[in-house]
């Protein structure tokens, strides 16, 4: 009975049952496509170990006491300390090029297609011309031999540098898109009253445009850090196997490793961080618009 | 005769063009120490423009700038002794109401201890208590208070000119009203030189001690409100500061011009009952207008224009108006009151 009270009043104070009737598909597909799945790696990173991959029926703690082999955790480390140079490094990048559009009035259309422009093309095919871009007969070595900066091609293929560019240079388009728009929601009019007040150009970027389009660079930086934590293709290809990240780590597992409850057990320790990075930034979010 | 006091203020032809539009139109003005001035027009007359040049927030294509008898055209805003409030209060959103008003102040480098008198004394000016409004954001305050800060923002810094983008366009009339009596009393009390910009001709007409009329990018006429009002110079001024209706006579000496009459300065006589050595147009009533303090008695004359005589209201209902609609009139005027308009 109260159970049904209720559950009727919920219905009720629910905007409309036409609302909530529009929502089912996308509630459904979410469940069938996201739901159910982290169910099963939860499940499995609860049982034991098949040694031809899969698992066996039972429940074990193993594998989530293996996350805290310091091996691991100091993988996890690194790889927290790349994403994070990689994503500090993409903004630095990103907001000058942000900018540039912001302010260039004819020529913004033609800017903003050239930013998304790298898009069109596969991810994959991207990262192979970085890694031919790269590589010891690639065109940036022929160029320093050909200057005669170098005697022999410079080692820029499989290492962290070679990483971090790869990571960087495919990042920069998510990272100007959520900066570009907050520049552009930037009244001018702030900017003039900053400069009647005695602000010089510097000034106001530094007291008006930043920190007003600061939401901005923080969600370009969760847009860019998120995915390049949990990313292996580009450290596999660039860094050959000397750059191990926790992405590297899962896949394995799921493969050569054969591993996987453990392989589950490491994915729900990355999703854990990055929901943790979240958190915290919406409470922030909350506290900008409470204050 | 005392020495004419310089100006704190001059535009010396100034003329500033977009693209193939022309803004501002070689507008020359002199603004006096104290003075509250207006640049009054529609929307689109350059006033705007005229005062961005002011400020110097756009650069004169030709022409000459300027302020306390020194050439500022080429300076930046902040080199300007300027204050600015702005349309939409432009306040900063990440700020407090101190932090905005203190914006100014930092930015000149004054001393931290000195920055907090000065934003305490800044909001009282404006009314507005600190203790209460000092911490609150801009979005927390109505209209009226944002408008208030934006003020204390630019009077903080006590610049010797201060500019005014139609400030009062976004509050509602009874708030408007009672801001232009603070505007007008602050400009007399600080001694601070106001140049209002506005499109509201009561506006203007309440709290200026003179007023540009601007159209088309140019000054069509610089005076008092009584004089722009009672003297327009052109049908424009005639028409867009208050109402007028315009007749095409001859002078004494046989030149044909254009006249505007106020509706209040003609009157309504049975035909041939005029008096003698006023001008006189006849015509028949079409309605009589209600509208409070006046009534507006439209007549057609012969030629098919329609003209508005005001009459005092008196009392509807105790005194009747004896004109009925289809009844016919004369419309009368004494020629002093008929405004010879520039071609």
């Amino acid at each position: 009975m109260m159970l049904r009270r209720r559950l009727l009043g919920a219905l009720r104070r629910a905007p409309t049952l036409e609302a909530t009737a529009a929502l089912l598909p996308a509630a459904g597909w979410l469940l069938l496509w996201f739901g159910i799945p982290i169910g099963i790696m939860a499940t499995y990173a609860l049982r034991p170990r098949h040694l031809l991959g899969g698992v066996y029926p039972g429940w074990t703690t193993d594998s989530v006491a293996r996350l805290l082999d310091p091996l691991y955790l100091a993988i996890l480390a690194q790889s927290l300390l790349i994403a994070a140079v990689a994503t500090l490094l993409t903004l630095l990048f990103a907001y000058p090029i942000a900018l540039l559009i912001a302010r260039a009035t004819r020529w913004r259309s033609l800017l903003l297609l050239l930013v998304v422009l790298p898009f069109w093309t596969s991810f994959l095919v991207r990262t192979y011309a970085t890694v031919f871009l790269l590589r010891d007969t690639g065109p940036l070595n022929q160029v320093l031999l050909a200057l005669g900066w170098t005697h022999e091609p410079v080692q820029l293929l499989y290492t962290t540098g070679a990483v971090l560019f790869g990571l960087v240079t495919c990042s920069i388009p998510f990272a100007v898109l959520p900066i570009y728009a907050s520049l552009e929601k930037l009244d001018p009019a702030l900017l003039e009253a900053a400069e009647a007040l005695g602000a010089t150009e510097w000034r106001r970027f530094a007291r008006v445009t930043w920190p007003l389009t600061l939401p901005g660079v923080v969600t370009a930086g969760l847009l860019v850090f998120i995915p390049t934590l949990g990313s292996f293709l580009t450290s596999d290809l660039l860094g050959g196997a000397k750059v191990v990240l926790i992405g590297n780590l899962i896949q394995n597992q799921f493969t050569a490793g054969r591993n996987w409850p453990f392989g589950s057990a490491l994915a729900f320790l990355l999703m854990a961080v990055v929901l943790l990075g979240m958190l915290v930034r919406l409470r922030w979010a909350r506290d900008e618009s409470l204050a | 005769m005392t020495a004419p006091v310089p100006p704190v203020l001059s535009l010396d032809a100034v003329s500033r063009r977009f693209g193939r539009t022309v803004a501002v139109d070689g507008v020359s003005l002199d603004v006096a120490p104290g003075e509250f001035f207006s640049l009054l027009g529609p929307s689109g007359c350059g006033k705007t423009t005229t005062l961005r040049l002011i400020a110097g927030f756009e650069r004169p294509d030709t022409g000459r700038v300027q302020m306390l008898g020194e050439d500022v055209s080429a300076r930046r805003p902040y080199e300007r002794p300027i204050g600015m409030v702005f349309q939409n209060y432009a306040l900063f959103p990440h700020l407090s109401v101190a932090g905005n008003v203190a914006f100014g102040l930092e930015e000149r480098r004054v001393a931290k201890a000195e920055v907090t008198g000065r934003v305490a004394r800044a909001l009282e000016l404006v009314r507005l208590d600190p203790d209460e409004f000092a911490h609150r954001r801009p979005s927390e305050l109505s209209g009226g208070q944002r408008q208030r800060v934006a003020l204390a923002r630019a009077l903080v810094l006590e610049p010797p000119i201060l500019l005014l983008d139609e400030p009062l366009a976004a509050l509602d009339l009874q708030l408007r009203k009672e801001m232009q009596f603070e505007l007008k009393a602050l400009n007399r009390r600080l001694g601070i030189t106001f140049i209002l910009v506005t499109h509201d001709q009561e506006e203007a007409l309440v709290m200026s001690d003179r007023i540009a009329v601007m159209h088309a990018g140019r000054v069509e006429q610089v005076g008092t409100p009584a004089e722009v009002y009672e003297a327009p110079r052109t049908a424009f001024v005639a028409e867009f500061i208050g109402e007028a209706n315009f007749f095409d006579g001859m002078t004494a000496d046989g030149r044909a011009v254009r006249v505007a009459v106020r509706p209040e300065w003609l009157d309504l006589h049975r035909p041939g009952m005029s008096p003698a050595g006023e001008t006189i147009r006849a015509g028949v009533v079409r309605e009589t207008i209600f509208l409070g303090e006046t009534l507006h008695v439209v007549v057609v004359l012969a030629d098919g224009q329609a003209v508005r005589v005001a009459l005092r209201n008196e009392g509807l209902l105790t005194k009747p108006l004896p004109w009925a609609a289809g009844e016919p009139v004369e419309v009368a005027w004494h020629p002093d009151d008929a405004q010879v308009l520039a071609e």
